[in-house]
């Protein structure tokens, strides 16, 4: 197909090229608008005593900090944080399976990091505050055995504010866009090539196999002659 | 548009030869319309086949085609040639209201058809165009039924007098998808033409009219570009 009936087709249903990259456009601007808050807490956690051995490269410690996204995605862990946040009007709407559904967390070396993501900001921000209260009880709870020597839990950063993650937004608006645009234009020669009518006089000539000899269709309204054309027909 | 009046007081809508507007436009593509025609007479000749084309069919495949017949036999009249349009679309007769000269009891060409006598002369109207007469569906077109019935339209191809002699007979036929008028009438007329109306007739549709009038022993003279029927 020569570029020049590629432009024709996507011409004639440019509703549906430009259409669709403004509607994700819009989509994506209105998701993005209602990207739910998150408030982030970071604890350092030590793990006490010498856990090294000579000659043995695992770190046992490690291996007990990989548990800590576990504990604190878990209900046990959303238990203890729907006890602590009181009876204030944001806790009041707040219940164990709302706290269980809105944290996350992710371990690095001995850093964990706990995410909490509501649609409302003073919620988010609630429960990564008492999170940051509850974490140090939670490890030693469950990380570390009775009666041992208990965790140092270190809370690197509290949450101050619950913020939105806009920062790839740019990136996800304009490969949204373009993606839609090829798939406006996918859609466009698609129904071309359904399209049984017929457009052009050579649409006639190549399909039909017959000569186009009138067109009286009334013509479109064209610029005004010069004075020296209308002078010369008068 | 200026209006073509006859002297019975009616009124026939043709191009505006005024030059003026988009109505000179038109005009002027039917005029390059009826040089086309006189063209695919002359290339003919070589073979064989008639001289002139005298009689053509106008005929569309789902839409009526009486400003297409208008057009072309006013651009027939205005090029000097003694020309008569017949509105045999039949089954449509609100189409006939473009060419239907105003005025009660107007007799045309469903009463000529259904009169037994045969040899009385049609009723053609003269019109405000010079060299161009009009013979009209007719108040009782609706219960005619088959125009081609009889073979008195067909005669009326070949030998279309009535008192004066024609060089060109245009009849607007009724749409394909309705009647097979055209098709058994398309022998008789020395050209048809197919009009197609763009973005909304198929290639489909177009070819079996092609081949329907074809088989029928029509010579199709080629495709003629008109704007959608008006709501």
């Amino acid at each position: 197909m020569e570029l020049r009936q590629v432009l024709v087709v996507l011409r004639r249903r440019w509703w549906l090229v430009v259409g669709l990259p403004l509607v994700v456009f819009a989509g994506t601007l209105v998701q993005s608008a209602n990207q739910p808050y998150t408030a982030t807490v970071q604890a350092v956690i030590l793990i006490p005593g010498d856990t090294e051995t000579t000659g043995n490269a695992e770190r046992p410690e490690l291996m007990v900090l990989d548990d800590g996204p576990t504990l604190v995605t878990s209900p046990a862990f959303a238990d203890m944080v729907e006890e602590r946040l009181g009876s204030g009007s944001i806790a009041q709407g707040l219940d164990a399976d709302d706290v269980h559904g809105a944290l996350s967390a992710e371990r690095y070396s001995r850093t964990l990091t706990v995410r909490a993501t509501r649609a409302d900001p003073d919620e988010a921000l609630a429960i990564g505050r008492v999170v940051a209260n509850v974490l140090p009880d939670a490890v030693n709870g469950y990380l570390v055995a009775a009666g041992a020597q208990p965790a140092t839990v270190e809370i690197l950063r509290r949450p101050t504010e619950a913020i939105r993650d806009l920062t790839n937004r740019s990136v996800i608006l304009v490969v949204q866009t373009l993606v839609a645009l090829v798939a406006g234009a996918g859609l466009a020669a698609l129904a071309a090539s359904l399209d049984d009518r017929l457009y052009a006089d050579t649409d006639v000539v190549e399909r039909v196999g017959l000569p186009v000899i009138g067109d009286v269709r009334v013509p479109r309204r064209s610029l005004p002659e010069p004075p020296w054309l209308r002078g010369e027909r008068a | 548009m200026m209006p073509l009046r006859s002297p019975l007081g009616g009124a026939l809508s043709g191009p505006a030869m005024d030059g003026r507007g988009d109505e000179a436009g038109l005009a002027e593509r039917f005029r390059a319309l009826r040089a086309s025609i006189e063209g695919a007479a002359d290339a003919r000749q070589a073979d064989g086949a008639p001289a002139q084309i005298r009689s053509v069919l106008v005929v569309g495949i789902d839409h009526g085609v009486a400003s297409v017949g208008i057009g072309l036999a006013t651009a027939f009249a205005q090029g000097q040639h003694r020309t008569l349009l017949i509105d045999a679309d039949l089954r449509s007769p609100g189409s006939q209201r473009l060419i239907r000269p105003t005025g009660a009891a107007t007799p045309g060409l469903a009463e000529w058809l259904l009169d037994p006598a045969e040899g009385v002369p049609y009723a053609a109207y003269p019109t405000g165009q010079t060299n161009l007469s009009v013979l009209p569906a007719g108040n009782a077109a609706t219960t005619v039924g088959d125009p081609t019935r009889g073979g008195r339209l067909a005669a009326l191809l070949t030998n279309a007098e009535d008192g004066q002699p024609r060089d060109r007979v245009v009849v607007v036929m009724s749409p394909l998808a309705m009647a097979a008028d055209a098709l058994l009438l398309a022998r008789h007329a020395d050209g048809v033409l197919l009009v197609v109306v763009p973005g909304r007739t198929t290639a489909a549709a177009a070819s079996r009219a092609r081949d329907a009038l074809r088989s029928a022993g029509g010579r199709i003279l080629g495709v003629v570009l008109d704007d959608p029927p008006a709501k």
